[in-house]
């Protein structure tokens, strides 16, 4: 399964939340959000969790937050710097550090998208047809 | 791939971003803007009117023409061409740092989004209910303005497809098109 991406967007493993310290599971997750938010602006399919924002100091505040809760956000690899444990995707250029272990796809009829690398596109989640 | 996509699109828009290209990985892709001149030696020799006989003998390159193009024809068939005063209002919904923006616009150096919905900023708005510091920044640039930070490829349009935001655009401005939202923000 695949996302649908709109501004800036935080993408996170489902995997990964596990190692959290406290919003370790979905269901604590989306407590964390007003339910309206839920299906529009947060996100999941089988193996990935999706939060957005319209500018990069609001992404910053939830990177600090998943930091917080134990996740790693990036890695140096070749003195390069990687998005790690969680990564931030553009919605029209992509992930804004190089990013292992995600796909980003530009459609034109879809729009843009991400999904797990090695894993089937499938169902395109958040994307609502007229 | 990228490159050809661009290529073809620039028959028309010189220096016009799109917002689709084909297919690609997750190595941090760059959007490019190119000149067909740059690409095709004498192009640019050949009169405009030449080139575009050319280019409309490629009847199939029509249908790569950028949807920052087709954003900016829509514009133009709307308000016309005459006035360069018409506001387009445009929205920014934060969820934590709304004062932030109040007091010093856009700082963090880098893209900026905004949308023509007001309710797809007010989702943002709203994303963890009532916080602290949360809002909603309505902008107005003039029509003529953001037709010429399209074209100059300062602006990026992606079209929503979503039927919870009908007819909705997202607008990413690069960092000289931050600051001159930044410009418009320190006039309010």
């Amino acid at each position: 399964m695949a996302i649908i991406m709109h501004f800036y967007n935080l993408i996170i493993p489902i995997e990964n939340l596990q190692k959290c310290k406290e919003f370790n599971n979905l269901e604590k997750i989306f407590s964390r959000y007003n339910p309206k938010a839920m299906g529009v602006i947060v996100l999941h399919d089988e193996y990935l969790f999706k939060d957005g924002a319209m500018n990069y100091l609001d992404i910053e505040d939830e990177i600090k937050f998943w930091e917080e809760q134990g996740l790693k956000p990036t890695k140096i690899i070749d003195g390069k710097k990687y998005w790690d444990e969680l990564c931030v995707v553009d919605a029209i250029n992509g992930p804004t550090l190089p990013c292992e272990w995600l796909e980003f796809v530009c459609d034109k009829k879809v729009g843009t998208y991400v999904y797990l690398k090695g894993k089937p596109i499938g169902k395109i989640v958040g994307r609502n047809k007229f | 791939m990228a490159f050809i996509g661009w290529t073809l699109s620039g028959i028309f828009l010189n220096n016009i971003k799109t917002a689709y290209a084909p297919t690609y990985n997750s190595t941090a892709p760059v959007i490019e803007s190119r000149d067909f001149g740059d690409i095709v030696p004498g192009w640019n020799k050949i009169p405009k009117l030449d080139r575009l006989g050319i280019g409309l003998m490629f009847g199939g390159i029509t249908n790569k023409v950028s949807f920052g193009k087709k954003v900016v024809n829509e514009i133009v068939n709307k308000f016309g061409t005459g006035s360069s005063r018409h506001l387009i209002k445009m929205y920014h919904g934060s969820a934590n740092q709304f004062s932030e923006i109040l007091e010093n616009g856009f700082q963090k150096a880098g893209s900026l989004w905004l949308t023509d919905s007001a309710a797809a900023a007010n989702a943002y708005q709203y994303k963890f209910g009532l916080t602290d510091n949360f809002g909603v920044k309505m902008i107005e640039l003039s029509k003529k303005l953001l037709v010429n930070l399209i074209n100059a490829g300062h602006v990026v349009v992606k079209e929503v497809l979503d039927a919870r935001f009908p007819f909705a655009k997202e607008y990413e401005f690069d960092d000289y098109g931050r600051k001159v939202i930044n410009s418009i923000l320190k006039k309010d």
